[in-house]
């Protein structure tokens, strides 16, 4: 499903370089979940967006579905984003203007979904994340709970094979922090969703199949890999 | 799809409403300002071209002393002339004129200035004197402007010292029909009045008919002498006549009788005088465009914010599949909206400011002479003129919006998603 191999990115911040990744070698597999963990500033940001096709590395090779995606121009990027990948953000990243259930539509309309559809899937969607009657609401009369449910619901709205997740719960109270976890790992296990869940909290990654420790760009202890 | 960029648009217009309002707001007052001016100038155009329809295109007016070519100073000398009714009065033969197979009639007319008293009146005045030859003002009523009367009759053959006055004459000396004046020391019976203008008279076309008066041309002849003398000449010819060829051979005719003529065909009048307001109509239309550029910089300043204030939102965008065009085109959208914004409202106000134009001056330009009615000034506004603004603003929008649309959707998802 995925598969990172020697994988480099550097950025350039004034006049020092970066490296945010040095070599990463990773390969997460289809229905599977998994946890990056690290803490801030070992790069599991900058490989969250790599896994999800929002960035190119400068070294190495990204296979996402079999296709790497350096080869890839923006606008098929673009379309692998919008077709396969889901994204959960940390600060929610709703639109503030909309309403949770146009925030919902927003991912459908790039993919030319018609509008009668757009209606009935992203009512479907709040449904399922249980927001069946906050729909009509705007983000900022939304808990961050509810946002992050909202957020959720979006990143399935085009049927996504991965759903990344970066942070899901920083700034959620224990509580909601819970209920997001246990809806994600709900969509892991009902309906197989892959999902990736970059966090720097132990209990998060608790939930996780896998965990994968990040420190300094490199990942660390490949033979603990495997825990269940 | 386009039907959802739109919704989107709408709503992040009116999201931003204050700043939405006072770039549209510049739109508008350009809109407005190239709108009523082209609708007046063109109003004023079909005013012109009304006046002279009326006159009849098969009309020539024959002045002497030019050049046998055209008038003193060309064409436009010979408007000038001819719009003051003709100012040097000459004697030529106008009977040579029965020779041309496509002259219908003639009419003439002379101007003499002369001492007029009155005894209802103190004092005593020069005034413009106008020697009309029977039948004229009824040959070529829309030159006269219908000629009509509140009081009294016109000329008929019988007629000596006899005089009709414009409406504002009749005032200032205090007379009704039946009075007497002097004109040069000699008695002249009032017989009619002309009905006075509201405006005063006027029209594109012609002097003042409100203050002329008017004696049978032969009363003139007796008063200064100078037997065939006139100012001006209306010529009408066969409908089917090529008015330049008859223009040309009058010329000729005069020119090998020693007493050369200028000639001035409505047509030549028309095309002058629109020609005239064709160009001012344009340097208006110009400077009111200047107003649009400086609307669609501002167009593209609120733009150029949005994009900034948005960069996370295009981010978030991204992040959920949108294509660089994607952006483009909602930022291309909202912009082209707030032309065509600013278009509608500014076309809403120009056909109000035209019609305001359309009621004042209306009245100024229309009653004179030369219109019989059909001189009424309206401003014109086609439709093509509304859908031409329309779809002007809207793409005067859209292009002040690619630069920033561009600048949007060239953003780095990663980059515009970490921004504050």
């Amino acid at each position: 499903m995925i598969r990172l191999e020697n994988v480099i990115r550097t950025y350039q911040l004034g006049k020092t370089q970066v490296e945010a990744l040095r070599g990463v070698d990773l390969q997460i597999n289809r229905g599977e979940f998994v946890a990056i963990m690290g803490p801030s500033g070992s790069g599991k940001s900058t490989l969250m967006h790599l896994l999800g096709a929002l960035d190119q590395p400068n070294g190495g090779i990204v296979f996402l579905n079999g296709q790497d995606i350096v080869q890839h121009s923006r606008n098929v990027l673009a379309e692998l984003r919008g077709k396969k990948v889901g994204f959960v953000f940390q600060m929610f990243n709703l639109i503030p203007t909309l309403s949770a259930l146009d925030n919902v539509e927003y991912p459908m309309m790039f993919q030319g979904v018609p509008r009668r559809e757009r209606r009935t899937r992203a009512k479907r969607l709040l449904g399922l994340v249980g927001l069946e009657d906050r729909m009509r609401h705007k983000p900022s009369e939304l808990s961050g709970g509810e946002r992050q449910r909202v957020a959720i619901a979006r990143a399935l709205a085009n049927d996504p094979e991965i759903l990344l997740a970066d942070e899901p719960t920083g700034n959620l109270d224990s509580k909601s922090g819970k209920q997001i976890m246990e809806l994600l790992a709900r969509l892991n296990e009902e309906h197989g969703m892959t999902l990736i869940v970059v966090t720097h909290d132990p209990a998060i990654a608790g939930y996780a199949q896998r965990t994968i420790h990040i420190l300094d760009g490199q990942i660390q202890d490949l033979a603990n890999e495997r825990e269940e | 799809m386009l039907r959802d960029y739109m919704r989107l648009a709408l709503h992040n217009i009116r999201h931003r409403q204050i700043r939405s309002w006072l770039t549209i707001l510049g739109i508008v007052v350009g809109v407005a300002a190239v709108v009523a001016l082209i609708a007046i100038g063109q109003g004023m155009q079909n005013s012109v071209e009304r006046q002279f329809e009326a006159i009849g295109y098969n009309t020539i007016i024959v002045f002497p002393g030019g050049t046998g070519e055209h008038g003193p100073a060309g064409p436009g000398g010979g408007m000038m002339r001819m719009m003051m009714g003709g100012t040097s009065s000459t004697a030529i033969n106008i009977e040579a004129l029965g020779r041309l197979p496509q002259v219908v009639r003639s009419g003439v007319q002379r101007i003499e200035t002369a001492l007029v008293t009155s005894e209802r009146m103190e004092g005593q005045g020069f005034l413009r004197i106008t020697g009309l030859s029977l039948g004229i003002t009824d040959d070529f009523g829309a030159y006269f402007g219908g000629f009509s009367l509140t009081e009294g009759r016109k000329f008929d053959r019988s007629d000596e010292a006899v005089v009709i006055l414009g409406g504002q004459v009749a005032l200032d000396l205090g007379v009704a029909t039946g009075d007497a004046i002097q004109i040069e020391g000699t008695d002249f019976v009032v017989i009619g009045i002309l009905e006075g203008s509201e405006s005063g008279g006027g029209g594109f076309t012609f002097r003042n008919m409100d203050t002329g008066l008017f004696v049978p041309i032969e009363a003139l002849e007796a008063l200064f002498g100078g037997e065939g003398t006139l100012s001006l000449a209306l010529i009408e010819t066969t409908q089917d006549a090529d008015v330049g060829e008859v223009s040309l051979m009058i010329r000729g005719l005069f020119r090998q009788m020693g007493t050369p003529v200028g000639t001035l065909t409505a047509e030549e009048m028309s095309e002058q005088l629109q020609g005239v307001l064709g160009t001012l109509q344009m340097v208006l239309a110009a400077i009111a465009a200047i107003s649009l550029v400086v609307g669609g910089i501002g167009v593209m300043n609120t733009m150029y914010t949005s994009v900034l204030e948005r960069t996370r939102e295009i981010g978030i965008m991204k992040a959920i599949g949108a294509k660089d065009r994607h952006v483009l085109y909602l930022f291309l959208v909202e912009s082209g909206f707030l032309g065509a914004i600013g278009g509608a409202i500014g076309v809403l106000l120009g056909v109000g400011l035209s019609s305001l134009a359309s009621r004042l001056m209306g009245g100024a330009l229309a009653g004179g002479p030369g219109g019989g009615g059909s001189a009424t000034f309206s401003a014109s506004l086609s439709p093509w003129l509304i859908i031409g603004a329309l779809t002007f603003s809207f793409v005067l929008g859209a292009i002040a919006g690619v630069l920033p649309a561009r600048r949007g959707a060239k953003l780095q998802p990663v980059e515009a998603l970490r921004y504050e």
